[in-house]
């Protein structure tokens, strides 16, 4: 009984993470024909044949500088795989802005802020990998929870989210925080941070009351939980990309200079 | 120092760039809103691929990033000089085919008209900056309309559209661009040598 097959119709992705400098397309076999296989990549725009530069390493991935930018002419990409056995191909076909999607923001930290028990300061990064944020921008989201529940909570770059704090004394100990980074004009999200957690400044040791105990059996639930209050959008004017800053108020989540405040 | 490199001119050279990235940016979001409805109420395919048209110009452009802020501006303005009269051609064709009975396309169309017309001339000022001022647009007319059939106006307009659409991307790109201070300096470069 032989294992080797010929190959099944490959799996490729492109995306533009560093956009406009270019983008990348990388590939694999659904499933493994046991035997070498040789892989063949060609790019088309418009009636010109570009040139993906294959990646040493990883060895399924290649990278095409874009020649042109703001194009309404589509890629044309089409990846051939062949083995002893046989040949099998795909074809992407795509807007030059329909893959951008940068990579998370970086460095993400989230730490109490002093005498406020009910706000923490999130700070991050641009992905180094963005060539130039101050011509591109980026607008970020971030979502954050408490630990002990599953329900995020999400603010748009500028949105405000506020909520009181549940359960009695000034909310959850512990929240998860993440945020995600897009290009401010075209594209899609990127994959959300790593996750980042943080506990609000308190006053003196916490201990559990009995109104706490109450809500921490419940947590599952929400009906004892109160839905945040209408978000609102901040003034255009007050948002800026990047590490840079957009400050909106409500009594709740506050997004500021390299942080976030929320309540 | 020449008037465009003083502080002054500086600091109003990125307020109207400011405001021009402001205008762009909501005018992208009108035009991709006509779209759908052109294509909808026109009773094209989305997806179609509309080869490029005499007369419109189109936002591909190479080296973008090595350009100077004269070379921005000017295609820019070239560019959208061409608009105003595409989209007046575009809004005049639809009166006559579908008069009254769309009168939301028109309504959409003629708001985008505006704005094209206000982004012009926003680019007229920006080019005022410069000591020569923004080019006269004697004989800069667009060519008299082809002899085209109802289909083919169609597909014409969605090409115009689609195009317009990667201008406002371009145009904040470029805005930006141009406001960026050199380095060194606290204030944007002077257009003739700002990449």
């Amino acid at each position: 009984l032989s294992l080797t097959a010929p190959p099944k119709e490959p799996v490729l992705m492109c995306r533009s993470n560093n956009y406009p400098k270019g983008f990348y397309c990388s590939w694999h076999l659904p499933t493994p024909t046991y035997i070498p296989n040789s892989f063949n990549i060609s790019v088309i725009h418009g009636t010109r044949e570009m040139v993906c530069e294959k990646d040493a390493f990883p060895k399924n991935r290649c990278h095409i500088r874009y020649l042109q930018l703001f194009s309404t002419v589509k890629y044309k990409v089409t990846l051939t795989v062949t083995n002893a056995l046989g040949k099998n191909s795909t074809t992407l076909t795509f807007d030059e802005v329909a893959i951008v999607k940068p990579d998370p923001p970086e460095s993400v930290v989230a730490k109490p802020v002093p005498n406020n028990p009910r706000r923490l300061e999130v700070s991050w990064q641009n992905p180094s990998s963005w060539p130039d944020p101050e011509s591109f921008p980026l607008k970020f989201f971030l979502r954050y929870r408490p630990l002990i529940l599953d329900q995020w909570q999400h603010v748009s770059n500028a949105e405000l989210a506020g909520r009181e704090g549940a359960g009695g004394a000034g909310g959850w100990e512990q929240y998860i925080i993440q945020v995600a980074a897009k290009d401010n004009d075209i594209g899609t999200w990127s994959d959300w941070s790593v996750a980042v957690h943080a506990t609000p400044w308190t006053e003196e040791p916490k201990h559990l009351t009995t109104e706490a105990q109450v809500t921490e059996t419940t947590s599952a639930s929400t009906s004892s939980f109160m839905p945040p209050p209408t978000t609102k959008i901040c003034d255009k004017g007050a948002v800026v990309g990047s590490g840079a800053v957009a400050v909106c108020w409500t009594a709740g989540l506050v997004l500021a200079a390299y942080g976030v405040l929320f309540i | 120092m020449a008037a465009s490199d003083s502080p002054s001119a500086a600091l109003r050279r990125r307020d109207l760039c400011s405001r021009g990235i402001r205008l762009a940016g909501k005018m992208r979001l009108d035009v991709v809103d006509l779209l759908d409805t052109y294509v909808e109420r026109q009773g094209l395919d989305a997806s179609a691929s509309v080869a490029a048209v005499e007369g419109v110009p189109v936002a591909a452009v190479e080296r973008w990033d090595e350009q100077t802020g004269t070379q921005r501006l000017l295609e820019n303005l070239a560019a959208y000089r061409a608009f105003r009269a595409l989209l007046a051609q575009m809004l005049e064709e639809q009166r006559e085919q579908l008069g009254e009975a769309d009168a939301a396309l028109g309504r959409a169309l003629a708001a985008v008209l505006l704005q094209v017309s206000a982004f012009a001339y926003h680019l007229e000022e920006l080019l005022q900056l410069e000591s020569r001022g923004p080019p006269s647009e004697e004989g800069a007319g667009p060519p008299p309309p082809p002899h085209l059939s109802l289909f083919e106006r169609k597909l014409r307009g969605l090409g115009v559209l689609r195009e317009l659409a990667q201008w406002a991307v371009r145009s904040a790109r470029d805005l930006r661009q141009i406001a960026k201070p050199s380095p060194g300096s606290s204030s944007a470069p002077s257009l003739a040598e700002s990449p």
